[in-house]
C-alpha cells in the first residue's frame, strides 16, 4: 500500500473531473462558512448573555421617607436572603449620576429641578434563575417604595408592584435571539451538510463512471477492493478539505474586515468579556468537518455502486 | 510451477448457465497442463468467452469443479479473487489500456497493485518493454501507438508479473495479419518461458500455422480437442478446399 500512489490517483481523478469536483467543493464551502458563522455567533451571544445575566441586579427602591433603622433592617434582611451574593447601596445622587451616563443626551436632565430618584439597595443574585425567589422573599417589607393605588381606580400593574425590579426581562430578548440562531442555524447546517454529502456522493459517482474502464482494468490485474476504493475516498476528502480551507479563508477575511469594523463603530456594543472559541480551533474543526463530509459522501457511493 | 509439473487448468464437468435455455458451458471436462499453449476456437456464442471469464472468476460456475494450479475456484473466498487474478495475465481484443496513461504507466499499473517498489517496477518495466519490442516507446500514450503496439503494451502488462497462466481473448481480432503474427510470436515466446497460454481466437490462419493444441467449442460443449490441430476439423477441410477459404470471422 502506497499512500503517495493513492494521493496521486485521487488528484488525477479530481483534475479529470474538475467541474463537478468544483461544484462539490463550493457546496462544502457554503456549508462550512454558514456552520462557522452560526457557531461563532451562537457562542458570542451565549457568552454575552451569560455575562449580562450574571451582572444583573435586583433593584429595590426605598421609600423617600425611609428611616435609617428601617433601611438597615431591610439591608440586613436582604443580605440574609438565600442566593443573594452581595448588596450595594445607591444614593439618589449616585443614581442620578448613573442615569446621566446611560442617557445619550445628558442635557435632558438639566430641566429637572430636584432629584426624583429614590434611594436604592441592589442585590446581586448568585444565578439569574434565583432572582424571582429573592424578590418573593423580600416582598412587602415596610422600607420598600410601592405604588399606592388611587382610591376607586383598579390598577393591576400597581397592585403587582413589589418595589423591586429585575433586569432579566431585557435578557429574555437576547435569549430569544440565541435560541433562534441555535435552531435556524442547526436546521440550515443539517440541510447543508446533507446536501454536501449528497453532492460529494454524486461527484464520486460521476468520477467512478468516468473511470469505470480504469476500475475494470484494476480488477483484471488483481487490485483488492480497498486498493480500488482509496483513490475515490481521497478524492472525496480532498473536495471536503478544499471546501473547508476556502470557508476558513472566507471566515478569516470576514472576521478581519467586517467584525473589526463593527467593533470600531459601536464601542460598548461589543463586550470585551464575551468570548468565542479561538480562530485556529474553529479552523481545525471546520477542516475536520470537511474531511468527514467528504469521506462520508464517497463512502456512501462506494458502498452502493462499487461491487468488486 | 514448471512445464510438466501437472495440470494448470482442470474443468471437471463444469456447467455455467445464463438462463434455463442459454448455457454458456455445458458439462465441460478438459485438462490443460502447465506450460501448454492452447487455442480455444469456435463460432461466436460457442462459450469461448464464458470459458475465459470463469477462469478469472469473473463468473462463478453453476456445477462441476474448476481448478487452477490445483486450487478449486468454487472454494475461493471473494476477498481472495484479486490474488488469483495476479497469478493470471489477461490480454483482450480491445487492449483495455488506460487512454490517459503512457505505455510505461499502463504497465506500471499492474505492479502498483501488487505493491512493488518503484525501483523494482522501473527495472521490470524496462525489461518487459524490450521483450515486447517497444524499447524507447514507454512514454507514448496509447493514441500515439499503432494497434499492434497497443496490443504489445497489453501483453507486457499481462506478463510483467510473470504469471503462471496467460489468457488472451481474441488478441489479434483488431489487427492486420502481419501484426497478428508478431503478437502470436510474442505469446509463443512467453509460453517458452514456462507460462501456460490459452488463446481464444477466430484467426484461422494463425491456428493452422502454429499447429498447437486446439480445443473447439460449440454451443457450450467441447466438440474437438486435438494436439497439433487446425482451426477446422479435418473432415471439413475437403469441403472448404472446394469452396475456397472462407475463414470464419467474428
Amino acid at each position: 500500500m502506497n499512500p503517495r500512489f493513492f494521493l496521486r490517483e485521487g488528484i488525477r481523478s479530481m483534475r479529470a473531473n474538475s467541474a463537478i469536483a468544483l461544484a462539490a467543493t463550493i457546496t462544502v464551502l457554503l456549508t462550512l462558512s454558514i456552520l462557522g458563522a452560526v457557531l461563532v455567533s451562537y457562542q458570542y451571544i451565549s457568552s454575552a448573555l451569560d455575562h449580562q445575566t450574571n451582572r444583573l441586579d435586583i433593584r429595590a427602591s426605598l421609600r423617600f421617607d425611609v428611616t435609617p433603622d428601617q433601611q438597615a433592617a431591610f439591608e440586613q434582611r436582604m443580605k440574609a436572603t438565600p442566593h443573594v451574593e452581595s448588596v450595594k447601596y445607591v444614593s439618589p445622587a449616585d443614581g442620578l449620576e448613573e442615569l446621566k451616563k446611560t442617557l445619550k443626551d445628558p442635557k435632558l436632565l438639566e430641566g429637572v429641578a430636584s432629584n426624583p430618584l429614590p434611594p436604592e439597595l441592589r442585590a446581586t443574585p448568585d444565578d439569574a434563575n434565583n432572582a424571582q425567589s429573592i424578590i418573593n422573599a423580600l416582598k412587602g417589607d415596610p422600607a420598600l417604595l410601592v405604588c399606592k393605588p388611587v382610591t376607586g381606580v383598579t390598577d393591576a400593574a400597581c397592585k403587582a408592584d413589589t418595589g423591586m425590579t429585575y433586569g432579566g426581562e431585557s435578557a429574555a430578548t437576547l435569549i430569544r435571539i440565541r435560541n433562534w440562531i441555535k435552531w435556524v442555524g442547526l436546521i440550515m447546517v443539517i440541510g447543508l451538510v446533507l446536501s454536501s454529502i449528497f453532492l460529494i456522493a454524486n461527484t464520486i459517482q460521476l468520477s467512478m463512471f468516468a473511470r469505470r474502464r480504469e476500475v475494470e482494468v484494476m480488477k483484471l490485474v488483481g487490485a483488492t477492493n480497498w486498493f480500488i476504493r482509496w483513490p475515490f475516498i481521497i478524492e472525496g476528502i480532498l473536495c471536503g478539505v478544499a471546501g473547508a480551507l476556502l470557508a476558513v479563508t472566507f471566515l478569516w477575511i470576514t472576521k478581519a474586515t467586517l467584525i473589526q469594523d463593527l467593533a470600531g463603530l459601536g464601542k460598548g456594543l461589543t463586550r470585551d468579556d464575551a468570548t468565542t472559541m479561538s480562530f485556529p480551533a474553529l479552523a481545525l474543526s471546520l477542516i475536520g468537518a470537511g474531511a468527514l463530509v467528504g469521506a462520508l459522501g464517497s463512502g456512501f457511493t462506494l458502498r452502493r455502486f462499487l461491487r468488486v | 510451477m514448471r512445464p510438466g509439473d501437472g495440470p494448470m487448468v482442470v474443468f471437471d464437468h463444469v456447467t455455467k448457465a445464463y438462463s434455463t435455455e442459454v448455457l454458456g458451458l455445458n458439462d465441460i471436462s478438459v485438462t490443460i497442463d502447465s506450460g501448454e499453449f492452447v487455442f480455444l476456437v469456435g463460432p461466436s456464442g460457442s462459450g469461448k468467452s464464458t470459458f475465459i471469464r470463469t477462469l478469472i472468476k469473473e463468473l462463478d460456475v453453476d456445477s462441476g469443479r474448476l481448478l487452477i494450479g490445483g486450487r478449486d475456484l468454487s472454494q475461493l473466498a471473494r476477498g481472495r479473487v484479486p490474488y488469483l487474478r495476479r497469478s493470471i495475465g489477461c490480454v483482450f481484443q480491445d487492449f483495455k489500456l488506460l487512454p490517459n496513461r503512457t505505455a510505461f504507466e499502463n504497465i506500471a499499473y499492474s505492479l502498483e497493485v501488487t505493491g512493488e517498489s518503484s525501483r523494482t517496477s522501473r527495472r521490470k518495466i524496462q525489461e518487459i518493454l524490450t521483450l515486447v519490442g517497444l524499447d524507447g516507446k514507454g512514454d507514448r500514450l496509447p493514441t500515439e501507438l499503432s494497434g499492434g503496439e497497443q496490443q504489445r503494451v497489453s501483453v507486457a502488462r499481462a506478463f510483467v508479473n510473470h504469471p503462471r497462466l496467460l489468457i488472451a481473448d481474441e488478441p489479434t481480432g483488431n489487427l492486420d495479419p502481419e501484426t497478428s503474427i508478431g503478437i502470436m510470436q510474442l505469446l509463443y515466446r512467453i509460453n517458452r518461458t514456462g507460462t501456460t497460454v490459452v488463446v481464444a481466437t477466430h484467426d484461422r490462419d494463425m491456428v493452422d500455422r502454429m499447429q498447437m493444441r486446439v480445443i473447439a467449442l460449440e454451443a457450450g460443449r467441447i466438440v474437438r480437442d486435438q494436439k497439433g490441430g487446425a482451426y477446422l476439423h479435418p473432415e471439413h477441410l475437403d469441403a472448404q478446399s472446394e469452396t475456397g477459404p472462407v475463414g470464419e470471422s467474428a
